[in-house]
């Protein structure tokens, strides 16, 4: 085990470069000066070329791409992701203190995907080719198929609007202390939108493994010996059948993320999707460059987790 | 994994107990008479008869047909020129004449959802056009070399695969700036990674199998192999992922637009009608506004799942990734 993690983080490393090298790249395509960012719009017209000259000389922009690649990532690897355009203040602490908000939002819409779709899922199997199992695969469909946005303004409309029941949106009621009851309040419809499309993913996965371990050899042994049907179902079938999802939950991140980024913006929650938008408004580099950065990482970490723990619940891969 | 022997290449059952016989032919028939076998089907009129029992790839086909003449015939479906402005009706409820009511620029809500139909399925057909080029270049090179080739190859595509797609489509598209091409481009450039995998998997699968070798060990050239034996199955696998893909790609315009960075005004882009709606005043102002171009993504992308659902079955295709 310990043998199969090293030489999955061994595997990682260069990937991790290759983040690095991609980012800087597409970043670099963007048009502008970045000086025209760094100076004073007051102070471009009276500084002197030499002085613009030498700043540039100064801050290594005159340098070739590959140098100031070398550069960035000396720093990067320090933890100095650079300075946002607007605000002036470290990137890395702006999305460190967002990050909270962002994480508990994707954490909470995952675990509740995850346990909606295992519960559906298992049931459209049980109840295969019954009306319970072709209704949950059409509603799965719609599931997929509406764009979080759009969901996002219809459950704004009928619950927030014309019902009043939700808020409209904010994170909690603004002009008071947040807590809990408030904020779970308006939590709802945002982690809604960002679930759905997860909820039908698991739901369709769980439903197959479910079939698949249902025609297994040793099911068949199980009901051979007599075993309780209840039995036969937990013990042998539900839990094996759960075992491939795990491969399924590393998959779900890049949507996520991508989600959170709608989400927030529609719903003005303060978290690191907003932010990026923002930054895409506001043409903010380096904030974009962190968020780019920082989303890949995420997903690779996720996926050597994944593949770490599926090694630990399958001793089969670890081995192969 | 698909596994539609050719079946006229191999020996029936009937046929193997008396290798002596020579007159094959009536034998076989007379075998499958016997045991009451339907007529053998070309492996395509199998895949459509299947195809064509499942009612909601049916259903889903004959909603994407209509909605792809309703896309060519724009000019002959919709009331009004969707750029005109209306100065005399601004913001106006759905009537008779503006049967979907008209936006804040007095233009025709109606005429540009008939419109927009046309950016959605360009930006899916073209996108994945894209895409589908470069996963076939770097997919079926990287599992026809095999070796260092394949390696090198699909480390790279794994890297492409760490990154948050939308968040890569998002950044690029505030780079290079709103319009329908750099939306298309942009989708087709980072789609492709779980396509060339597919396809990487599907040729190093049909390579093992029997009749491919047995095709080698005849001398089939690598070209006639490739052509005769491998496309033939990748087909289906590679149609229905292609097909999630044109869903996943209307879905990535639609977001784009939606957020301001895809498709610009004045053209008639669902998301963009969706986000100016939202613009305007609160969404309760005008829903029909935004209700109409949001249900007609639902519509247009349900139909194409359905009709991916259909080619999946119709091909047997099991567990492929769905391309994004």
């Amino acid at each position: 085990m310990t043998q199969y993690i090293t030489r999955r983080i061994l595997i990682s490393i260069p990937l991790l470069f290759g983040i690095s090298i991609i980012t800087f790249v597409i970043i670099n395509m963007a048009p502008g000066d970045p000086l025209t960012a760094l100076l004073n719009p007051e102070d471009q017209l009276s500084i002197s070329v030499r002085d613009v000259e030498e700043l540039r000389r100064r801050l290594g922009l005159d340098r070739p791409g590959p140098v100031r690649y070398v550069i960035w990532l000396k720093e990067a690897l320090t933890g100095n992701l650079g300075f946002s355009y607007q605000t002036k203040r470290p990137v890395i602490e702006m999305i460190v203190e967002k990050l909270p908000v962002t994480i508990s939002l994707m954490g909470v819409a995952l675990a509740l995907a995850v346990s909606i779709g295992v519960v559906f899922g298992v049931l459209s199997a049980l109840r295969q080719y019954s009306i319970v199992d072709y209704s949950l695969s059409v509603v799965s469909f719609f599931m997929i198929s509406i764009p979080q946005f759009f969901f996002a303004l219809s459950g704004m409309l009928i619950f927030a609007v014309w019902l009043g029941w939700l808020p409209v949106f904010g994170m909690w009621t603004a002009g008071r202390d947040p807590e809990l009851g408030d904020v779970v309040r308006h939590a709802i419809l945002p982690i809604s939108a960002l679930m759905l499309q997860d909820i039908a993913v698991y739901m369709r996965y769980t439903r197959a493994s479910m079939l698949d371990t249902l025609s297994a050899e040793y099911v068949l042994t199980a009901r051979a010996k007599g075993l309780s049907e209840t039995l036969v179902l937990w013990k042998h079938v539900f839990r094996n059948a759960l075992v491939p999802l795990v491969t399924v939950l590393g998959l779900s991140l890049p949507a996520l993320i991508g989600g959170a980024l709608i989400i927030e913006t529609i719903f003005s929650w303060p978290g690191v999707g907003s932010l990026a938008y923002t930054s895409l408004l506001q043409r903010d580099y380096p904030v974009q460059m962190a968020v780019l950065l920082m989303g890949a990482t995420a997903v690779l970490a996720a996926n050597l987790l994944t593949d770490v723990a599926y090694a630990w619940v399958d001793p089969r891969v670890r081995h192969s | 994994m698909s596994q539609t022997t050719p079946p006229n290449n191999h020996p029936q059952p009937a046929e193997a107990e008396s290798s002596a016989a020579v007159t094959t032919a009536p034998r076989r028939t007379e075998a499958i008479e016997l045991l009451d076998l339907p007529p053998e089907l070309s492996p395509w009129t199998r895949a459509r008869r299947r195809f064509m029992s499942h009612k909601l790839a049916v259903l889903g086909l004959a909603i994407l047909l209509n909605m792809v003449l309703i896309a060519i015939f724009a000019d002959f479906v919709a009331p009004y020129d969707p750029t005109r402005n209306h100065l005399h009706k601004l913001l106006a409820p759905p009537d008779s004449l503006n049967w979907l009511g008209t936006d804040r620029s007095g233009r025709d809500t109606f005429s540009r959802v008939v419109y927009g139909s046309r950016v959605s399925l360009s930006v899916g057909v073209v996108a994945v056009s894209i895409y589908l080029a470069i996963a076939f270049a770097i997919g079926a090179s990287a599992g026809l070399a095999g070796g260092r080739v394949d390696n090198i190859l699909m480390r790279f595509t794994d890297l492409i695969m760490t990154f948050p797609s939308f968040i890569l489509i998002v950044i690029m598209a505030g780079i290079l700036g709103p319009s329908i091409l750099n939306v298309m481009v942009i989708i087709g450039i980072f789609g492709w990674p779980g396509l060339a995998r597919l396809i990487r998997g599907q040729i190093l699968v049909q390579r093992e199998l029997d009749y491919v070798i047995a095709s080698q060990a005849l001398g089939g050239s690598l070209r006639h192999i490739i052509r005769r034996h491998v496309l033939p199955n990748v087909v289906g696998p590679v149609s229905v992922a292609v097909t999630l893909g044109v869903a996943g790609a209307i879905l990535a315009e639609a977001g784009l637009s939606f957020l301001g960075l895809g498709i610009s005004e004045p053209a008639a882009s669902w998301g963009t009608m969706i986000s100016n709606a939202r613009g305007i005043a609160f969404i309760d102002a005008a829903p029909a506004l935004w209700l109409s171009p949001g249900l007609s993504i639902v519509l247009a992308v349900l139909a194409i799942y359905f009709v991916g659902d259909g080619l999946r079955d119709a091909f047997d295709v099991r567990g492929s990734g769905s391309g994004n």
